[in-house]
């Protein structure tokens, strides 16, 4: 998961007639592997999009995502900005006409795009989980300073400041643990993130499985090889 | 030693892409008592049908098998080709190696075994079959259509003009039903009370025609041709003989109530009159608000009534009827959209778009002024499709209707106010005649049409506010407006459970009534002499409910003219000598077809009652019931036979 | 009458950040006699954050901690929203996705835990509101906040994705609670919109935006006080009035309190114990206290 080495920026969809070479047919069946959803079954009518309170930060809308990942248009998703807009909050899950998770395809999108290293080095956000993911290996808890600073290191160091009256404000108010409260099962914390990477092993297999099966036609079988050699 | 001929239908590559028919054949042809074994393109064709016959004549068979399609479809169709032949239509037996063997799997070895297992259940089985004689019983002449909407309405006159006796169940105070109302229908934009209420007033006056409004059907015995039918004519506190419909009771009623018919919207009073064109033109006390009811107190309008025909004492009412058949046209519900998040109960310039019909309407509560709740006129209105309708979350079903209605809404605000108007839709399916035309037209009004569902209503700066995508822009949308119009999906009534028990009829999983067969017997059901008609079914336009009223009226007619319905002689037949009297099956025969005889001390069979379902075979502790053509030694030799293969 | 007694998963924020919120938590509950035991060896549920990174992973942790829950044989409490929205749809996942079920199992297998999916996930707003019920919340109710005017402000997470006690596009259980102790429950329509909390660090003036919305609605309506039910929330709307005011020029005076600490009160709890001095921005006023 290497933010710091990712060179790419926002990848346009091409102006001209799509080049059908550049689709990847493997990615729906992936991004379903992961989510447990059915991209196959939205219809486009936009619920999602109109629910979202930040739809309209976003380069695309969800709906216009999720075409785009049916399309097999990987690159240009994961590069995408819309993806790390998503704050979770399940407005659109709760009302998808054809009971898509959107919620749930848009956290696989982002795990995607940080493991292909796809990620919009203009944003933050990627980094704020990232530091997340590390403090919690740390402790097994989240502490509220460390991720802070962590954060910050891996950002603008000069963040921290603009964060002192936040961090004094809570100080005042008995509201900040000074010491970092650390997980009594932290050792099996770390095993579980552990077992986690290898039962992930196995179902990045069993994604290609599927593309594999449900492609059919071999040369989506040979496109979806080149991509997974692409890939290591 | 029987002589079998065995016919194997290729269903063009319906069956013979899947199952290897010529092994079949062959097959077939090794097995003891065929005499001949052939296959055949299409054997419900003439020339398949005449294979049979001239076999028949030529060979002798006296026992015939089909391995084709279920019986369900051409059992009736070989029969016949027998009977034609001289043969008893009872000596066939069909396999089904369509439905149970070519549509369920891929697999031609496998599929190929199993319809070689079923043909030779039916040769062994074929081979114990007995000839069986059809009987028939008179029928009644006379038919009942419960509901008074446009289909039930249009299924009566029908039936009434083809000069028999029809009764029209109508729970509300008036017949008229939804389509009362509407403002405008569309594509053609005629007033649809104006070609509705002709046809009110013909019922009414119709000799042949006996209406019970205010009345529901309470419990249904007996079977096709000769039901008997109870009525319950709920007490509606007015004498309908003595009232002339003078309307001073109505209005000198000091109270009111909202005005279900307005959909909540206005005020009625509690002893009223649904709408002005109601028929019969007489009234109902609303007995669960009415101050004397509830208080003894007031009693206005008996006091003021010129023939006395107020009757505060009047109890409800029972009636007994005998029927030969029943159309069911009860209509649809509406969605109630105060479940979702377009902030209808929250906003009041948020209606449906019946709640808009009767503003739009002259004879509505604003007089057909659309105005805000404050009285002023909208700049801006939005029309939300597919509300309820095509979302999993509530019905996953489209509502077929409500593109074309939402298009006449649209038309209707543009020329009533000028206001911008805005329909938030999906996908807009204008299928029906002259419906696109009208899509065209209604777009060339300067109506804003946005592919995206309206996803939110909510409120800024005094207006309202509707959040979407616009799908075609790709861009994130809030779009402000004074008015909102959702349009809810038709559902099945809240009582749709109860009159499905009632009449027999079986629901879908959407919960609307399910007709007989989805393409070819759209109005039967699965009971005899029950038909459907309308948006009882599933959702309907007009046209859509007319021709279905008038379609289950053909169906009636055909039962009534002919007299006399055929009655299968596959029922359960009581082997005296062994019945020992214990009434166990008595209880369990959902036909009521069983009865005690005192004096023999042994059960009876009303072969008229009974379907030959064979519950009461299987209750028999002292095996003294059968039915016919489903005897034990031919069911368990068919078994046999198709698990040795 | 038997007393309820439920498995405690405090969140990462509890003995932190929302240290008012547990206290108060504790005290009204146990005014209302319902017991809390903390869930022994419970871990970081995950948050969204980790979801992000590596949705096993985040399912994984809650896996693990609902088996620690499940093994007390008592159901699950839980007070912050994000924790329970994310620990109850795992839930459900595993009980209804065969291919989840499968994962996370083998994971905690590795760890020798076992999930049964017996266990029941509670918020606290719905053991007060469902399990204990309201009736009984009124018969303890000391001093009724007769002439506060509230808006519940439930958040993006206690009602969606979905939960069997409430509807998720127009929430009740908040709304009944508060009127059960004399509250006048304002309408908010935006009492299910999403604060923008878990962006403020990342995208802070997305984040604001939200809060301002929020504030700003709860202004206009005249509310007293915003009443909420996650540590996220609080802190969102509570702490960066300073901020919201350079951007946008209005200050916020508005209150945001838990609703233990606004329960607490109407049981006549002393303050001290409802941690009710730790907000940003001072109840005191408003609830007559000083």
């Amino acid at each position: 998961m290497a933010v710091a080495e990712s060179t790419l920026t926002e990848r346009e969809i091409p102006r001209e007639v799509l080049p059908e070479e550049i689709r990847n047919r493997f990615f729906p069946a992936e991004v379903e592997d992961i989510s447990g959803q059915s991209v196959w079954a939205c219809m486009q009518c936009g619920t999602c999009s109109g629910s979202c309170q930040f739809a309209q930060e976003m380069d695309h809308t969800p709906r216009r995502i999720m075409e785009m990942v049916r399309t097999g248009l990987r690159e240009q998703v994961l590069a995408s900005r819309a993806i790390w807009y998503c704050a979770s909050c399940y407005s659109c899950t709760v009302r998808c006409p054809r009971g898509i998770q959107v919620t749930r395809v848009m956290m696989a999108l982002k795990s995607l795009a940080l493991r292909a290293g796809h990620v919009n080095p203009r944003d933050d956000a990627p980094a704020f989980y990232e530091s997340f993911l590390r403090v919690l290996r740390l402790f097994g808890r989240v502490h509220e300073p460390t991720l802070v600073a962590a954060y910050a290191l891996r950002t603008r160091p000069t963040r921290v400041l603009g964060m002192m009256p936040m961090a004094l404000g809570l100080v005042r108010r008995g509201r900040m643990a000074p010491l970092p409260d650390r997980a009594p099962g932290l050792a099996e914390v770390r095993r579980l993130m552990e077992a986690v990477e290898k039962v992930r092993g196995s179902e990045s297999a069993g994604a290609r499985e599927v593309a594999l099966r449900s492609a059919g036609c071999p040369q989506a079988v040979r496109a979806a090889r080149r991509e997974e050699v692409a890939l290591r | 030693m029987a002589r079998i001929g065995v016919y194997v239908c290729h269903c063009g590559t319906n069956i013979a892409a899947t199952v290897d028919v010529a092994a079949v054949r062959d097959f077939a042809a090794a097995l003891p008592g065929v005499v001949v074994a052939r296959d055949y393109q299409y054997m419900c064709s003439d020339p398949g049908q005449d294979l049979i016959r001239k076999d028949i004549a030529e060979m002798g068979l006296d026992r015939v098998v089909v391995a084709s399609c279920s019986p369900r479809m051409h059992e009736p169709t070989f029969r016949r080709a027998l009977e034609s032949a001289g043969l008893n239509g009872y000596l066939l037996e069909m396999a089904n190696i369509r439905e149970h063997v070519s549509w369920v799997t891929t697999d031609v070895p496998a599929a190929t075994r199993k319809a070689k297992a079923l043909v030779a259940g039916a040769v062994r089985r074929v081979a114990l079959h007995q000839p069986l004689e059809e009987r028939y019983a008179d029928v009644t002449p006379q038919a009942l259509v419960v509901g008074g909407g446009i289909a039930g309405i249009e299924a009566a006159l029908k039936i009434a003009d083809g000069g028999f006796r029809v009764h029209l169940v109508e729970k509300e105070p008036s017949i008229g039903g939804q389509m009362a109302k509407l403002d405008k229908t569309f594509p053609t934009l005629d007033c649809s009370a104006c070609i509705l209420t002709p046809k009110m007033v013909a019922v009414a006056q119709h000799p042949n025609i006996v209406l019970h409004t205010y009345s529901e059907v309470e419990r249904v015995d007996g079977f096709v041709g000769n039901f008997r039918v109870t009525i319950r004519h709920k007490a509606r506190s007015v004498d309908m003989q003595k009232c002339t419909g003078c309307g001073t009771c109505w209005s000198k009623c000091p109270y009111t109530a909202p005005n279900e018919f307005d959909e909540g919207l206005g005020k009625r009073k509690l002893i009223y009159i649904p709408f002005p064109q109601a028929v019969p033109n007489k009234p109902v006390i609303d007995r669960e608000r009415c101050v004397k009811f509830q208080s003894g107190k007031c009693g206005a309008c008996q006091k003021l009534c010129p023939t006395g025909a107020i009757d505060f004492n009047q109890q409800d009412e029972l009636v007994e009827e005998n029927f030969g058949a029943i159309i069911v046209a009860t209509g649809y519900s509406l969605f109630d959209p105060g479940r979702g998040p377009w902030g209808y109960g929250r906003y009041p310039n948020v209606l449906t778009a019946l709640q808009f019909e009767r503003m739009v309407n002259a004879s509505g509560p604003t007089g057909g002024h659309v105005q805000l709740q404050d009285g002023s006129t909208p700049r801006a209105v939005a029309i939300l499709h597919c509300i309820g309708s095509r979302d999993t979350n509530y019905h996953e079903y489209c509502s077929n209707v409500c593109c074309m209605y939402s298009l006449k809404l649209a038309h209707l605000v543009k020329e009533k106010t000028g206001a911008e108007v805005y329909n938030f839709y999906i996908d807009i399916r204008a299928f029906g005649k002259a419906y696109e035309e009208f899509y065209n037209r209604v777009q060339n009004e300067g109506v804003y049409f946005i592919r995206g569902k309206g996803a939110e209503v909510g409120s800024r700066d005094g207006r309202l506010v509707v959040r979407c995508e616009d799908t075609l822009l790709g861009k994130y949308r809030e779009i402000p407006v004074d008015m909102v119009i959702l349009s809810p999906a038709m559902e099945p009534r809240p009582d749709a459970a109860r009159i499905s028990q009632v009449f027999g009829i079986q629901r879908s999983a959407d919960g609307f009534f399910l007709e007989a067969h989805a393409k070819l017997e759209p109005l039967k059901t699965a009971t005899d002499g029950v038909f459907i008609a309308g948006a009882c079914q599933g959702p309907k336009d007009i046209p859509y409910s007319v021709a279905q009223g008038a379609g289950a009226a053909a169906e009636v007619l055909r039962l009534l003219s002919a007299g006399r319905v055929t009655i299968s002689p596959v029922v359960a037949q009581v082997a005296d000598e062994i019945c020992s009297g214990c009434r166990a099956c008595l209880p369990i025969c959902p036909y009521h077809a069983l009865t005690y005889d005192e004096g023999v001390k042994v059960v009876l069979v009303n072969e008229a009652l009974c379907k030959g379902c064979g519950t009461c075979v299987a209750a028999c502790p002292s095996g003294a019931l059968s039915v016919s053509h489903f005897r034990t030694p031919q069911v368990l030799a068919q078994i046999e036979e198709v698990l040795a293969v | 009458m038997s007393r309820l007694r439920y498995a405690f998963y405090p969140g990462c924020t509890a003995h932190a950040s929302a240290r008012d919120y547990t206290r108060s938590t504790y005290a009204t509950f146990r005014a209302l006699g319902i017991e809390l035991e903390e869930v022994p060896g419970w871990s970081c549920c995950g948050s969204t954050a980790v979801s992000n990174v590596d949705p096993l992973l985040g399912m994984a942790l809650c896996a693990r901690n609902l088996a620690l829950a499940e093994s007390t044989g008592l159901d699950l409490a839980v007070t912050c929203n994000a924790c329970y929205a994310n620990l109850a749809p795992t839930l459900e996942a595993y009980r209804e996705e065969r291919r989840v079920r499968d994962r996370l199992q083998r994971v905690l297998d590795a760890v020798d835990r076992h999930l049964e999916g017996e266990v029941e996930v509670r918020h606290g707003v719905h053991i007060l509101t469902r399990d204990l019920g309201l009736d009984r919340v009124e018969e303890g109710v000391r001093r009724p906040l007769d002439g506060v005017k509230a808006v519940p402000y439930y958040g993006c997470l206690l009602s969606r994705p979905r939960n069997p006690y409430d509807d998720p596009e127009n929430p009740t259980s908040l709304d009944e609670l508060l009127a059960t102790l004399g509250v006048e429950v304002l309408p908010f329509e935006r009492k299910t919109k999403c604060c923008g909390g878990s962006f403020m660090n990342t995208k802070e003036e997305v984040a604001l935006r939200l809060t301002f919305e929020i504030l700003e609605e709860a202004r206009e309506r005249g509310a007293h006080l915003i009443v909420c039910a996650c540590p996220l929330c609080q802190l969102n709307l509570d702490a960066y009035r300073a901020k919201l005011r350079a951007r946008y020029g209005t200050y916020h005076d508005t209150p945001v309190l838990y609703f233990t600490q606004v329960v607490g009160l109407a049981l006549g709890l002393d303050r001290r114990d409802l941690a009710i001095g730790q907000s940003f921005v001072p109840a005191d006023r408003v609830l007559g206290l000083r």
